[in-house]
């Protein structure tokens, strides 16, 4: 039984273990995957009072099991690994080039799937919206309880949702899709997305669009679903230039933050242009 | 320059000694050292910009677990600065910046002297902040300094006034008649810029012990001579009771080039008798950096139908932030970046050092330079669009040269600008529009700088070794640009004919070496490296005439090379150095020389300048930037697609080092032109506090800069060498605004060119900036004057 | 509570509070000073180290995490008398200025190096998206980096 007195690291064996902790210790312990959010704490000058109960070492998070039907991703699971996992998935490659361009390749080595989906206060996360798009359900569990809930209603309960569960495994169902996440910086490398766009749709035997699904980061303070470009884009002929007008019609949809990085108007100002490079990328163009 | 040296023996490649340390990670820079019986201590640093301090109460934090000191103001009371003395160490009893130290607590170790300095209660009345220039010249502005008119002058001749804490003007010729001539178009515009944070790995940290009645303090700093000063001052000691050693500096760039955190490890080391260290964090260091000062420039030209300047007229709002500081003596430098460049028949400066109560701002490479610069060759594209007047040509013709006249009446020797020019065009060929494939925006640009030497004081002892070797001692400090292991090695071994790694280059110690100005302002090769020179003549002065006597020749027939003092004509008849240095040692005592310099001294027009701490620049060294760019229209990104630099360095002494600091100082530059911005928040805080939101250039942000060194332009420094580690940022602000102007067929007024921003450019919707309290009269913008 | 770290094969003992990051254990607890804490938020890249081979910002990873694990920091790679093939290509190039990025610099490209032994202009600057230098503008780095031939093992 791991030492769980004082304000310190603890390091769980298991699953039980990491969830027993938890609920015993209430408020005053968090979870923590890669640590890359948790660990800039001071720097966003909040208080560490917290003892870490840390998920590390529990195999069963580690994981990533693939069917023909599915991919069941463990919540430990790094970018990295998640990019080279998912090298040749043209359903899934949203995921892998949201996992491949994120932050820098130390941050990649650390940072964690589960991480991503938890840190509520992270607005510009480049996973959640390639997930969303890719249909992905969470599997999250508590001493008490455990359930599979879609992703999009995992993201919008996720600040309301009990401190003592963890995210364990994320289910990704495998499709004849094709999926990209396009992101803009500022610089060319090195920092979060000012805006970010992830798309899977597949294109049928007349050109035509079927099943568009986008998602969107960092130009709220949630990332979610374009609705309301989804439904345009349903049925019409696949184009560049077409969609990036359809974009601009249907940008009304968001409200952009301002924010040190970027003013609002800026991120619904190039929200078209990553809905078109996407679409282009998923032409084959 | 001395007779009996070839400075064509200097030049060389040599590589850095200090490089395989720094790559095994085994140097140790100030915030490596440190030993376990070092206390620690923290800053309580205000959380308001404007504040009346009613009550600080240090009962609790006084007896906390560890804690074995807390200083405040009375503990080191006095004003210091340049100009005039505005500054304390300590909030008294009114806070003027958010920030700002209001007391130092020295513990066993860090996390109970951060405990301990939450602990500390201050009672304040908060009062309405001044955080913009303009609102400091509204007629009703709170004074910041209520007391200006009593602050100790250290330098004579400038006005001040109220929120304006300096005013350097210049007046040449008469602008009034120019700008009322009838072949005269008028031409005017207004700039803006913000702030540029150095971003210097090792952060401003000191260590400070008491010994024998006196503080050693251990420092990253590049001017130990300056911190040694100003920590006797604020502690009230003579200066002698002071020593500052200063190891490898992990990068300056001008943050250090001022008293930092040293008189707070002082004073604690003094209450405590232990050695204290203090270091900012990386959210301190960048919400108290020293920055590049934010500025506003009104300009406007009157000029000829063929390119004549008839007159020129300029306002600069320079803001020092809460305290006088460096931008006190920038002023000065106004006068030889947007009044420089070109021929001028008139002219009509301002200089206006505005108080904030915002951090005080600082030096940064080629400070205010840069952005004048950038506000010129706009204005000077401008013009050359209302003229339709090639950009290029236009500058070919009107650029100084030879015998021409400066701003405050500086003749300059030389024409270095021009034939620069003329490499830039058969290198890089006119300017063409170009239609990129991708839709994208093409511009060029060539634009023009002259920045200055920072020559001055600056000392140096040499000691001739048994063996041969020989000792260098000055204050000059390796801040990362190669100056101490590369140029000054190489001009002393080429005066003593013995090889740069026989020459052993003693680290900054203010109680081995005499006094210098500091490392900043291309000038440690140039000074220091004079200062070297003159040492060495002493030296071989004292060997060639023992070996006169020895080998019985005239001396004047002797020559030092290869580690030996060499007969003319008769090679291999000489006799070793050491040889000569044994029977000089045994005569008269161990060898060795001193050497010092100062400014030649160039002179101004008498009358011109006032205010001025810099009438004439003794070593103006000059740049030609010519860039090309492509604008994405649909983001507002900005790709820099060639840059190509012409760097007038006199004589190149160390070609691979100077190419460092080329392609290094682009990149800060491009840095300041299109991504690092800061924006202060209604508390008078930096909303950019780290890496994350205060964006530097990465590798995949640059480019290789091509480059070609002019050399040969008359110059005063060692083995005709000018300084070349500072103007390589000077034009890159210019370069890219005039290639995004050029781009997008829009005026660009303001930086930095984020993608926001070049939006707005694009469309027209930039504000075209009409400062309401800069006078389109100059002299209303003038205490002296107005 | 003690934590055991094997450091550049060296056993230490650490006692303190466990949640401290390992960059601040290097550096304070055990002197380690060749990883350089610059950003403390993962982006600077001065403070990386290999924990079982793999690139880590040590100024994320708290040190209760890491015991059982192999963790080589800048000290543990080159030596005086022999520096190795990435540290000795800089050196040649002549590329370091203030030095502060360098030890990180060395620790990204040794293991970037093992896994590409040919890379491309490209291929090197995205693997330098995680290391900042405020002093040299990077391409004197590439162009060092880029005359390495792998003829063997890195180590």
């Amino acid at each position: 039984m791991a030492d769980t007195t004082g304000k310190q690291v603890i390091v769980a064996k298991n699953l039980e273990e990491a969830l027993a902790a938890l609920t015993n210790m209430g408020l005053s312990a968090i979870p923590v995957a890669g640590g890359t959010w948790v660990m800039r704490a001071p720097v966003r000058q909040e208080a560490t009072a917290q003892s870490f109960v840390s998920l590390h070492a529990i195999e069963e998070l580690k994981g990533i099991e693939a069917t023909p039907k599915e991919l069941v991703v463990g919540a430990m699971v790094s970018h990295r690994q998640l990019a080279i996992e998912l090298s040749d998935m043209a359903d899934l490659n949203a995921i892998r080039v949201a996992a491949e361009k994120s932050a820098n390749p130390s941050v990649r080595n650390m940072a964690t799937i589960g991480g991503n989906l938890c840190s509520t206060d992270f607005m510009s996360p480049d996973l959640v919206p390639a997930l969303m798009v890719c249909d992905a359900t969470i599997q999250v569990q508590s001493a008490s309880a455990k359930t599979e809930i879609a992703i999009e209603d995992y993201i919008e309960s996720r600040s309301v949702r009990p401190k003592n569960e963890l995210v364990t495994r994320i289910r990704l169902p495998r499709g004849l899709f094709r999926s990209t996440h396009q992101r803009l910086m500022m610089r060319k490398a090195g920092e979060y997305p000012v805006a970010n766009l992830s798309m899977r749709l597949s294109i049928d035997g007349d050109g035509r669009i079927a099943d568009p699904r986008i998602a969107v980061a960092s130009v709220e303070n949630q990332p979610r679903r374009w609705m309301s470009l989804e439904d345009a884009l349903r049925g019409e002929v696949a184009s560049k230039v077409a969609t990036k007008e359809l974009a601009i019609d249907q940008v009304k949809e968001f409200t952009g933050r301002d924010g040190p990085d970027a003013p609002g108007w800026y991120r619904l100002r190039v929200l078209p242009r990553l809905a078109s490079d996407a679409l282009a990328d998923l032409m084959g163009d | 320059m001395a007779k009996h040296v070839d400075p064509n023996d200097a030049v060389m490649n040599l590589p850095r000694r200090d490089a395989r340390d720094k790559l095994l990670g085994r140097t140790k820079y100030t915030i490596d050292e440190g030993g376990s019986g070092d206390l620690h201590a923290v800053l309580l640093r205000a959380e308001v910009p404007s504040a009346k301090v009613k009550k600080i109460d240090l009962s609790v934090a006084r007896v906390m677990p560890g804690v074995k000191a807390i200083a405040t103001y009375d503990d080191a009371p006095g004003l210091h600065g340049l100009g005039i003395a505005d500054t304390p160490i300590f909030v008294k009893d009114v806070i003027r910046y958010h920030g700002e130290p209001i007391a130092a607590v020295a513990a066993t170790t860090l996390a109970q002297a951060r405990e301990a300095a939450k602990a500390i209660g201050v009672v304040l009345e908060e009062q309405g902040a001044v955080l913009t220039m303009s609102e400091a010249f509204a007629d009703d502005a709170a004074l910041i300094h209520p007391d200006w008119a009593d602050y100790e002058i250290i330098f004579e001749g400038a006005e001040r006034q109220g929120n304006i804490a300096w005013e350097a003007t210049v007046v040449r010729g008469d602008t009034d008649e120019a700008f009322s001539r009838s072949d005269v178009t008028i031409v005017e515009g207004c700039y803006s810029v913000g702030r540029q944070s150095h971003v210097s790995y090792e952060p401003r940290v000191a260590l400070a012990s008491y010994v024998d009645g006196r503080f050693h303090i251990q420092t990253s700093t590049q001017v130990p001579w300056t911190v040694r000063h100003v920590v006797a001052k604020v502690l009230g000691v003579p200066d002698s009771h002071v020593r500052v050693t200063v190891p490898a500096v992990g990068g300056g760039f001008g943050l250090k080039f001022d008293c930092s955190l040293e008189p707070y490890a002082a004073v604690l080391a003094r209450m405590t008798g232990r050695s204290v260290s203090i270091a900012n964090t990386r959210q301190e260091e960048q919400m108290t950096c020293l920055c590049r000062e934010n500025a506003e420039i009104r300009i406007r030209s009157a000029v000829t139908a063929d390119g004549e300047i008839a007159g020129r007229e300029a306002t600069v709002l320079m803001d020092a932030g809460a305290y006088g500081g460096e931008q006190v003596f920038l002023s000065t430098m106004t006068a030889h970046t947007l009044g420089g460049n070109y021929k001028l028949g008139s002219i009509k400066l301002s200089s206006l050092v505005v108080y904030t109560n915002t951090p005080p701002n600082g030096a940064f490479r080629a400070c205010n330079g840069v952005y004048n610069t950038f506000a010129l060759e706009q204005h000077t594209d401008e013009i050359c669009k209302v003229l339709g007047m090639d950009p290029v040509e236009f500058r070919r013709k009107t650029v100084l040269g030879k015998g021409d006249i400066g701003a405050t009446g500086q003749i300059f020797e030389g024409d270095v600008l021009k034939p620069m020019l003329d490499t830039a065009t058969k290198n890089y060929g006119a300017h063409e529009n170009k239609a990129l494939p991708d839709g994208r925006l093409y511009g060029r640009s060539t634009t023009v700088g002259t920045w200055f030497i920072y020559v001055g004081s600056s000392s140096a002892t040499i000691n001739l070794n048994s063996d041969g070797s020989a000792t260098l001692v000055t204050s000059g400090v390796e801040i990362g640009q190669g100056t101490m292991v590369q140029a000054l090695p190489q001009i002393v071994a080429t005066n003593l004919g013995i090889h740069p790694d026989d020459v052993i280059v003693k680290t900054a110690d203010t109680d081995a070496s005499g006094r210098d100005l500091g490392v900043g302002g291309g000038r440690t090769t140039v000074s220091v490296g004079a200062a070297s020179e003159a040492a060495c003549a002493e030296v071989r002065k004292k060997l060639v005439a023992t070996a006169s006597q020895l080998l019985q020749t005239k001396p004047d027939n002797l020559f030092l090379s290869k580690g030996r003092v060499e007969i003319k004509g008769k090679p291999g008849s000489g006799m070793t150095i050491q040889a000569v240095a044994a029977q000089a040692e045994a005569d008269f005592g161990p060898v060795s020389g001193s050497g010092s310099f100062t400014n030649p001294g160039i002179l101004a027009k008498p009358g011109c300048s006032a205010g001025h701490f810099i009438d004439a620049i003794d070593m103006p060294v000059h740049a030609v930037h010519d860039c090309e760019l492509a604008v994405d229209p649909e983001t507002g990104h900005v790709e820099i697609l060639s840059y190509r630099v012409i760097q007038d360095v006199g004589r190149a002494l160390n070609p691979r080092a100077i190419h460092g600091q080329i392609q290094g100082g682009v990149v800060q530059g491009l840095g300041y032109a299109l991504q690092e911005e800061i924006t202060i928040n209604k508390n008078g805080a930096f909303d950019q506090q780290g890496f994350e939101t205060y964006r530097i250039p990465t590798a995949l942000d640059v480019l290789p800069v091509e480059f070609v060194l002019h050399e040969g332009a008359p110059s005063c420094g060692p083995l005709g060498v000018k300084g070349a580690g500072e103007i390589p940022i000077l034009n890159v602000g210019a370069a890219v605004a005039c290639a995004v102007a050029n781009a997008t067929g829009q005026p660009v007024h303001q930086l930095p060119l984020t993608p926001p921003r070049v939006l707005q450019v694009l469309e027209g919707k930039d504000e075209i900036l009409n400062f309401p309290h800069i006078s389109h009269v100059w002299k209303d913008n003038t205490i002296r004057f107005g | 509570m003690t934590i055991r770290l094997k450091i550049n094969g060296e056993n230490f003992d650490y006692h303190g509070d466990s949640r401290a990051s390992l960059l601040e254990v290097l550096r304070e607890t055990f002197r380690l000073t060749g990883s350089k804490s610059v950003c403390c938020e993962g982006f600077c890249g001065a403070c990386i180290v290999h924990i079982n081979g793999e690139l880590v910002a040590s100024c994320l990873k708290p040190v209760g995490v890491l015991e059982g694990m192999e963790i080589t920091t800048i000290e543990g790679v080159g030596s005086i008398e022999k520096l190795n093939p990435i540290q000795q290509a800089l050196e040649d190039h002549d590329v370091v200025q203030c030095g502060m990025c360098f030890p990180g610099m060395v620790m990204t490209f040794t293991s970037f190096f093992k896994s590409n032994p040919n890379p491309t202009r490209d291929d090197v600057k995205a693997a330098m998206s995680g290391n900042i230098c405020r002093c040299t503008g990077y391409e004197r780095i590439v162009d060092a980096l880029l005359s390495i031939q792998m003829k063997g093992e890195v180590t």
